[in-house]
């Protein structure tokens, strides 16, 4: 078993290397695509739209719960503080999206 | 494996959500607890616990933190904006210093290595909203346990060296630091951030090219890294290619806006009383946590346990950490690992007979070198500097 593990590790660490060597001026990665399915819900259309053109829905998935308030604020702060160019129009269904997503009612 | 536990994850997600619109969960209370934690696999890294995936937050699972260094692939990630380098072309790269300056410098990494003395330090790198997750009340921001820091040996060059090369114009105030990470809109703000020249020329603030003896990942800021020991993260710029001089207070967005924390010793609140005067995040705070045994462990009755974890401050030092295996009524002295410097985080461990079959709620808490103790309860809005006297049940079956 132990003898197995060094035999991989010493391979990666091979290819690794062998990798690095080749190119070792340029230095790349790939990133993975890694964004959660969006149920449908009202408001959906315009949190895509709107929100994830800066980052993932995982902002949102990735929170606790929070209540319309809560959300509310959010989506207050990336307008006002962080600068998303949100249409005001707009607002009230993202948060509805948001509640739907990941609200609670107290 | 990791694809197969992400569907799953999201399959639990789909679940909870059927289960909180139904009210089920409306009384669930455990901390961090109910919000997937998935883990993901990114370029460099082993798998790691994902938070978001663009921008990437990656978080180090507790185990990694059973040993001195944190390995580079097992290192946390967290960046900002979604505009991420995720290529650099080393012939062309070239990191400027400038401003108000004498001289503005235009460094390859090959200037760097060849034309500067290096320096090695060993320093704590931490999220300022590492364990955010475990505030009550919680608030929005990265969900993080405590696996949002790391410690490595930083090498690099002196950032004073490089200012003095340059040399700094008289009435210098601040030094400014950006990477080559962007704002997906031009609404949005790069992320640039600031130190005061007196900080900026201390001899101890590094740009670093290597960690642990190796390059940095790209996603830990490859191929420069400015590394400001006992300062929380925010200040420790990624792809770091833009230093500048100024003959003013920088003003930019994250340093005036973003990343504040209350006018006080700890930046402490209350959800009652928000705080008004705010300054921008600085120093470390003193904190200590475990790492063996982990929430909810199941410990064998009669046989001895070691328990291990950390403790780090903003550089003064820790002298002393106490655990306390019946939730604060006695205290016992934990034995520290070596030092390996003021902006290291401290090993210490712990050997407990377990007792009898139950419950029992472990505390830790560190004492540094100036005497000051972790308070009992601590809170700010933003979940930031975690410095309270932590927890962990454990269960003896």
């Amino acid at each position: 078993m132990r003898k197995r593990i060094a035999i991989a590790g010493l391979s990666a660490l091979l290819l690794g290397s062998a990798i690095r060597a080749a190119d070792s001026q340029v230095h790349s990665i790939v990133l993975p695509q890694d964004e959660p399915k969006l149920p449908e819900g009202p408001g959906r259309k315009e949190f895509v739209a709107q929100c994830r053109t800066c980052h993932s829905s995982r902002y949102v998935t990735s929170q606790p719960a929070f209540t319309r308030k809560a959300w509310e604020a959010e989506v207050t702060k990336m307008m006002k503080t962080y600068g998303a160019p949100v249409p005001a129009a707009q607002v009230s269904s993202i948060v509805d999206y948001l509640v739907t997503l990941n609200g609670k009612s107290k | 494996m990791g694809q197969d536990f992400m569907q799953n994850t999201q399959f639990n997600r789909r679940t909870f959500l059927g289960g909180a619109a139904a009210g089920i969960f409306a009384a669930a209370s455990s901390p961090g607890a109910e919000i997937p934690r998935p883990m993901a696999r990114f370029p460099e890294k082993m798998d790691l616990i994902l938070l978001t995936d663009r921008a990437p937050q990656l978080e180090t699972p507790l185990r990694y933190f059973q040993q001195d260094f944190t390995p580079n692939d097992a290192f946390y990630v967290r960046w900002h904006l979604s505009v991420i380098p995720t290529s650099v072309d080393l012939r062309t790269f070239r990191l400027s210093v400038g401003g108000h300056v004498d001289q503005p410098l235009s460094l390859s990494m090959d200037d760097l290595r060849a034309k500067f003395e290096p320096m090695e330090i060993v320093a704590v790198n931490q999220c300022s909203g590492n364990g955010r997750s475990y505030f009550e009340p919680r608030m929005p921001g990265g969900q993080w346990q405590y696996g949002a820091m790391g410690n490595a040996r930083w090498k690099g060059v002196r950032l004073k060296d490089l200012l003095d090369k340059a040399g700094v114009r008289a009435g210098a105030v601040d030094v400014s630091f950006n990477g080559l990470d962007g704002p997906p809109l031009p609404s949005v703000n790069d992320f640039v951030k600031s130190l005061d020249i007196d900080h900026a020329r201390d001899g101890e603030t590094l740009v670093a090219y290597e960690m642990n003896g190796k390059e940095l990942p790209m996603l830990n800021g490859f191929p420069l890294r400015l590394v400001v020991p006992g300062w929380y993260a925010t200040y420790w710029v990624k792809a770091l290619n833009e230093i500048k001089v100024l003959p003013e207070k920088f003003d930019g967005f994250w340093m005036t806006k973003a990343y504040k924390i209350p006018n006080n010793a700890l930046g402490s609140e209350t959800p009652e009383a928000l705080a008004t005067d705010l300054i921008p995040i600085n120093r470390c705070a003193l904190h200590s946590i475990f790492v063996r045994p982990e929430p909810g462990e199941i410990i064998r009755t009669g046989g001895s346990y070691a328990m291990e974890g950390l403790a780090m401050d903003g550089g003064v030092g820790i002298r002393r950490v106490e655990v306390s295996s019946d939730a604060g009524k006695n205290w016992k002295d934990a034995k520290l690992d070596a030092d390996l410097g003021k902006y290291s985080w401290r090993r210490w461990r712990f050997d407990w007979t377990a007792g009898e079959r139950g419950t029992y709620r472990f505390l830790v808490r560190a004492t540094n070198a100036a005497g000051e103790s972790q308070v009992e309860k601590h809170w700010n809005h933003s979940g930031y500097m975690r410095t309270q006297v932590e927890h962990v049940d454990v269960t003896v079956a």
